[in-house]
């Protein structure tokens, strides 16, 4: 036995010869010594008790109340503890304690003595060798005791309690039966008889008693026992009134049922939580949310731990200890819990102690779980999608403003991105040739440790992947999950996918107008992947750069293919134009010398490379060099004497007639184009350069005709043909102007973009496109950086023919001739307008997103500050009752606070992140209904006129509905100024656009003051607002703005200045549509 | 006479309202939180308990459960100026743990009155 040595063996052994439990305690009621008695009755070892508190021996449910009356005792308020204790096993053993200070070898214990009473109750031996006590006790029981003969039933003694309880006083009792009391409203004392007549005590039984005198039903909890004396049977019965107690736990468990039925009805699961058992109370909605029954669950905490996703329990768990250690007023976590099915479920998890025990540790905690799966699912989707749009026109600002030798590796670039961003091993470019019958491997992105492709995929004809190509030339993706399971039908492709060990796939086309010309794939090589159909759109716009790209290579490579032929051309002819002239003017030289120039001229003709003649003054051939016998396919003889003219000049040709006439008129001929004709009927094309030759005397002595073989230069100017069409289809727009500006050519996709045709724009300078958003120092400085030779890039706002602005990025580049001066101008341009309408949008929605943080965080204390000024202005409402001029002011006042409120709460709606109120609903019945509140809040001189046809449901917030309606209606009166009608048009659209998945459309319309084009640009923009201060919030259109967001429908706003303002907004009758957003 | 304990941080709020209930001839304890509130309640009985829910110390909701679990038969109105996602987030917490009525700050003296009014005829208090 281990017991401290400071306590003196003679007192041990002395309460160890006590058969009342006596317990040895420290100044804390921690147990140092138990006699034997306690350790045989409660079944506790001497180690076991040692250590234990006192309080660990009394009931759980009476421990606080046995720590109370043992504090009273020792300050001598209080003489006895009646609470019973409790054995290991559980089982209560009624007591009546008594504790006192005890001073041992000058340290301070607590001795408690408890006596056991069970025997005053179940024994009729005890009680009658205990005559006195039990006297005692029967008079000073707190519960109603009587004795009464068991034949008759007559009442022989009752206690002060029982006339207490029933009213009677006890002379009116005695001699009574309980029938004569009309105590039971049914046989209960028979029930009893009979029951111990069975030969066992009666205990715990509930009966009903009726006070006559109270006129009140009691219901009282039963004891009883037969005893025997002087030959007379007594029956003796305890009752104990627990009507309170019983009304008490009924309240308890109706107010749990209703608590768990609030946070049910909010869609909320509960949960309920004995720290120290460990025990946990789950509501049906919790079970409900990860997809179990209620019966399904264990309840434990265990299982709650269990099912948290191992990657959120380190926070989670630091969470709950941070409040169970008192450091958070709160527990609150949003975490992964994995739902009956496998899938994970997103929790917000919130919670609080509501009890701790005597010894302040935490007893009790409660709380909610929200689903919030929806939320985060968005919130991912929504973060991935804007991450990646912004990689996407990252990635398009750089390939704009790239040059162009670097366009290839920018694509590939851009496909290392836009791989990494989805996570794939692979990503590439397929073009198809000229001919589109074969494909080939033109930009390629590997991650590391992965094999290139590219060298294997070159001129893979078409036609061997007739399933892919299908597909790709039907402008659609190919988004493949494993390959393995690829249909019967791609075969083929399967294949050659499985060759390259890819896992998973996905393929989007490469358009340029409505014309396939290739594709981008990605490639999962390491482990299978899925995308769904909105990475596949994101992928189709993150694709449109290398289109634009390639297209500006095309046409930047044929403008600068075009330039250097011009040049060539003229480089070519210019030294053959000198060539000729010197020859002509050497020989010329020499005729005038020389007698016989004819001779010396015939020699030096031999030498020239291009073709000459002489002729007669009648036109007759004198001589011909070999070039012409080559040119007209016929020996030098022949052609001697012959009309060269009429013989080898193409009648139909051009300029025959003006060319057959220069002998006649004995005229030079200089660079006039005409067509020969040889002996075969082949024809080449030609210029003719002639000259009469004099004599000394004034006498005409022949013709010198040269020929200039143009067949090559056709040739060119065909190949520039083609040229030019490749401009006029390129994607980007094309703007040629000379050096004075005059504009002598646009493409087709220019023409598309401003709105004018070429011939509108021939001749007249790009001055007619100025928007006027620009200074004329702006245009000055371009124009003089382009016309120093400068190469400008740049962003021009630009006025389109129908009035409204456009944004293009522009490279403008001189063109110089073979002299270097600068002869044209070329602007290359791109139409940016939607782009940064989509940039806008996102900043939109960011703006307005934070708004909402911002808002959140100052809601509670801004309602707090309003309170105060209102409750102040009331009370000088109070305090100045009969000064009516104050009383005006006060109003305003007041105003003012139910505006902030109202202002704050439209904030909250905006931004208000929290459980989905979405259901669906019956449209056109929820709108009428809502106009039917409104009616009456509006002046009645505005007419509200409804034309609402049936909807069918649409999946929506009935309380936001409200919300847009009244937003819009106030906006309405306002602009009307409290006068004049709105419509309310409500209609399932029958033929929704295409392509759009809204489908039911609701017009607000008001013939009001309407909006200006600045005004309505700016509508959607928090704060924003055209009311004079303190009018309106600026944030009823922004409310609005955000719902239909949440609800994805869509917004439109027409108005015109003076008329009136029309607000068409479209919602979606499918449930998944809006669900999705 | 009824006799009510209002439970606010904001001493202003409190003295104000204080005045302004006297005026309507209630009689009026004021607590500046769950802690003040809870000696208040030791000793004395009141009719009504006007409680703020976010204060320092002991914050509204445990005042409620206090008043719950130590059946003190007063009828509780909670006030609040809203949380962080809703302006009635702690309101509908309060009203889960069996406010009688709650009221979304800032309200009117009159809503207040007419709030008390209904409670009191709702179910009359026994006790007084």
């Amino acid at each position: 036995m281990h017991v401290s040595p400071s306590i003196d063996n003679v007192l041990i052994k002395a309460l160890n010869s006590f058969d009342d439990y006596v317990f040895l305690l420290d100044e804390q009621g921690i147990i140092i010594f138990a006699n034997i008695a306690s350790e045989k009755k409660l079944g506790y070892t001497q180690e076991e008790f040692s250590g234990m508190n006192v309080l660990d021996v009394h009931p759980v449910d009476q421990r606080t109340q046995a720590g109370i009356i043992v504090q009273n005792m020792l300050a001598g308020t209080e003489s006895v503890c009646p609470i019973p204790l409790i054995t290991k096993s559980g089982e209560k053993v009624p007591v009546e304690t008594k504790v006192s200070f005890l001073d041992l070898n000058e340290k301070k214990y607590i001795l408690g003595i408890s006596r056991d009473i069970s025997r005053w109750i179940n024994s009729n031996h005890q009680l009658f060798q205990s005559e006195e006590k039990f006297k005692k006790s029967f008079e000073l029981s707190s519960r109603m005791m009587a004795i009464s003969d068991l034949h008759t039933g007559e009442y022989i003694d009752v206690n002060e309690q029982f006339t207490m309880t029933t009213g009677f006083e006890r002379h009116e009792v005695i001699g009574k039966s309980s029938t004569d009391l009309n105590l039971f409203k049914n046989p209960s004392r028979t029930y009893l008889i009979d029951e111990l007549k069975k030969g066992k005590p009666v205990r715990g039984e509930e009966f009903e008693i009726y006070l006559s005198r109270k006129d009140q039903t009691i219901l009282c909890l039963f004891d009883a026992i037969i005893f025997e004396s002087d030959n007379h049977t007594y029956l003796i019965t305890v009752a104990e009134d627990i009507t309170e107690k019983k009304k008490n736990e009924l309240a308890l468990a109706t107010s749990q049922k209703q608590l768990s039925q609030v946070l049910d009805g909010a869609n909320d699961g509960f949960w309920d939580w004995n720290i120290q058992t460990g025990e946990v109370e789950f509501s049906s909605r919790w079970a409900e949310m990860i997809g179990y029954k209620l019966n399904e669950l264990e309840h434990t905490v265990k299982f709650w731990e269990d099912i948290i996703h191992p990657d959120d329990k380190t926070f989670v768990f630091a969470e709950i200890a941070k409040h169970l250690e008192g450091k958070t007023k709160r527990y609150q976590s949003e975490h992964r819990v994995k739902a009956k099915d496998g899938t994970w479920v997103w929790i917000l998890d919130r919670g609080k102690i509501v009890e701790f025990d005597q010894a302040k540790q935490p007893l009790r905690m409660v709380g909610t779980h929200s689903d919030i799966t929806e939320k985060k699912l968005a919130e991912e989707k929504l973060l991935y999608r804007e991450s990646f749009e912004k990689l996407i026109n990252e990635v398009a600002t750089t390939m704009i403003n790239i040059p162009l030798p670097g366009i290839d590796d920018q694509v590939e670039v851009l496909l290392e991105k836009t791989g990494k961003f989805i996570g794939v091993d692979r990503a590439y470019v397929f073009l198809m040739d000229a001919s589109e019958t074969e494909i080939s491997n033109s930009h390629e992105w590997c991650k590391e440790d992965i094999t290139p492709q590219k060298e294997n995929l070159q001129n893979i004809p078409v036609s061997m992947m007739p399933w892919w190509m299908n597909r790709i030339s039907e402008d659609q993706s190919i988004n493949i999950e494993d390959v393995d399971k690829m249909p019967t039908e791609a075969s083929v492709e399967k294949e050659i996918l499985q060759a390259q060990e890819i896992k998973s796939l996905i393929v989007v086309p490469l358009m340029n107008k409505q014309r396939v010309i290739g594709f981008v794939g990605f490639d999962a090589v390491t482990e299978y992947r899925k995308w769904d159909s909105d990475t596949e759109l994101l992928l189709r716009s993150a694709v449109i750069p290398i289109t634009n790209a390639l297209q500006r290579k095309e046409s930047e490579s044929a403008i600068e293919n075009y330039k250097n032929h011009l040049q060539s051309l003229i480089k070519e002819r210019t030294s053959e134009l000198e060539a000729s002239y010197k020859a002509l003017n050497d020989s010329l030289g020499k005729l005038a010398k020389q007698n016989d120039e004819l001779v010396k001229f015939k020699t030096i003709a031999d030498k020239a490379n291009y073709p000459i003649l002489l002729l007669s003054s009648d036109g007759l051939v004198i001589y011909s060099n070999k070039m012409i016998s080559q040119m007209a396919a016929c020996p030098e003889q022949q052609l001697s004497k012959c009309n060269f003219i009429e013989e080898f000049v193409d009648h139909e040709g051009p300029n025959y007639n003006k060319f057959s006439q220069f002998i006649k008129r004995r005229s030079d001929i200089s660079s006039l184009e005409i067509t020969i004709v040889n002996r075969h009927g082949k024809k080449t094309p030609a210029l003719a350069n002639a000259s009469a030759i004099f004599d000394k005397g004034g006498f005409l002595m022949f013709f010198v005709v040269s020929f200039t073989d143009l067949t090559e230069r056709k040739k060119g100017e065909q190949e520039l043909k083609v040229l030019w069409q490749a401009a006029d289809h390129s994607a980007s727009g094309i703007m040629i102007t000379d050096n004075d500006n005059k504009i002598l050519y646009i493409n087709q996709q220019y023409a598309l973009t401003c709105g004018y045709t070429f011939k509108e724009l021939l001749g007249k300078t790009p001055k007619m496109l100025r928007s006027f958003k620009h200074t004329e120092e702006f245009y000055h400085q371009l124009s003089q950086s382009i016309k120093s030779g400068v190469t400008w890039k740049g962003r021009i706002i630009n006025k389109k023919k129908d009035g409204t602005d456009y944004t293009e990025d522009d490279v403008i580049s001189p063109v110089r001739n073979a002299d270097g001066k600068i002869t044209n101008f070329i602007a290359i341009t791109r139409d940016v307008t939607h782009e940064l309408r989509r940039e806008q949008e996102i900043q939109q929605s960011e703006k307005l997103r934070s708004l909402g943080t911002l808002a959140g965080g100052i809601a509670h204390d801004f309602n707090n500050i309003l309170q105060i000024v209102q409750v102040y202005t009331e009370l000088i409402e109070f305090q100045e009752k009969k000064n009516t001029q104050i009383h005006d002011s006060i109003k305003e006042i007041i105003r003012a606070c139910t505006r902030g409120k109202s202002m704050v709460n439209n904030i909250l709606t905006y931004s208000r992140q929290g459980p989905n109120e979405m259901a669906p609903y019956s449209f056109d019945f929820l709108v009428k209904e809502i106009i039917n509140i409104a009616r009456p809040i509006y002046p009645s001189s505005v007419e509200i006129l409804k034309n609402i046809e049936p909807t069918g449901t649409v999946y929506c917030d009935p309380v936001q509905i409200q919300q847009i309606i009244f937003n819009l209606f106030n906006n309405s009166i306002d602009a009307m100024n409290g006068k004049g009608t709105i419509t309310v048009n409500l209609r399932k659209l029958e033929n929704p656009e295409k392509g759009s998945e809204q489908d039911v459309l609701m017009q607000i319309i008001d013939n009001g003051k309407g909006m200006k084009k600045e005004v309505l640009d700016r509508v959607f923009d928090p704060f924003f607002t055209t009311k004079n201060v303190g009018e309106g919030t600026g944030l009823g259109l922004s409310t609005v703005f955000g719902i239909v967001k949440k609800h994805n429908a869509k917004i439109k706003i027409e108005s015109q200045p003076g008329k009136g303002t029309r607000i068409d907004i479209l919602f979606s009758s499918n449930q998944n549509t809006t669900s999705k957003a | 006479m009824k006799k009510i304990l209002f439970v606010d941080d904001e001493k202003a709020f409190r003295d104000a309202s204080r005045k302004l209930l006297e005026g309507a001839g209630y009689i009026v304890d004021t607590a500046m939180d769950g802690v003040d509130a809870e000696s208040f309640l030791e000793n004395n009985v009141y009719d009504f308990i006007i409680t703020d829910i976010v204060m320092p110390r002991k914050e509204g909701i445990e005042l409620i459960l206090y008043i719950k679990q130590n059946n003190i038969q007063s009828k509780i109105i909670a006030i609040s100026g809203g949380g962080r996602a809703t302006a009635y987030e702690y309101l509908t917490m309060a009203k889960a743990f069996k406010a009688d009525a709650i009221l979304s700050k800032p309200y009117s003296f009159s809503e207040l009155i007419s709030t008390l009014k209904r409670l009191s005829s709702d179910s009359p208090n026994p006790e007084s």
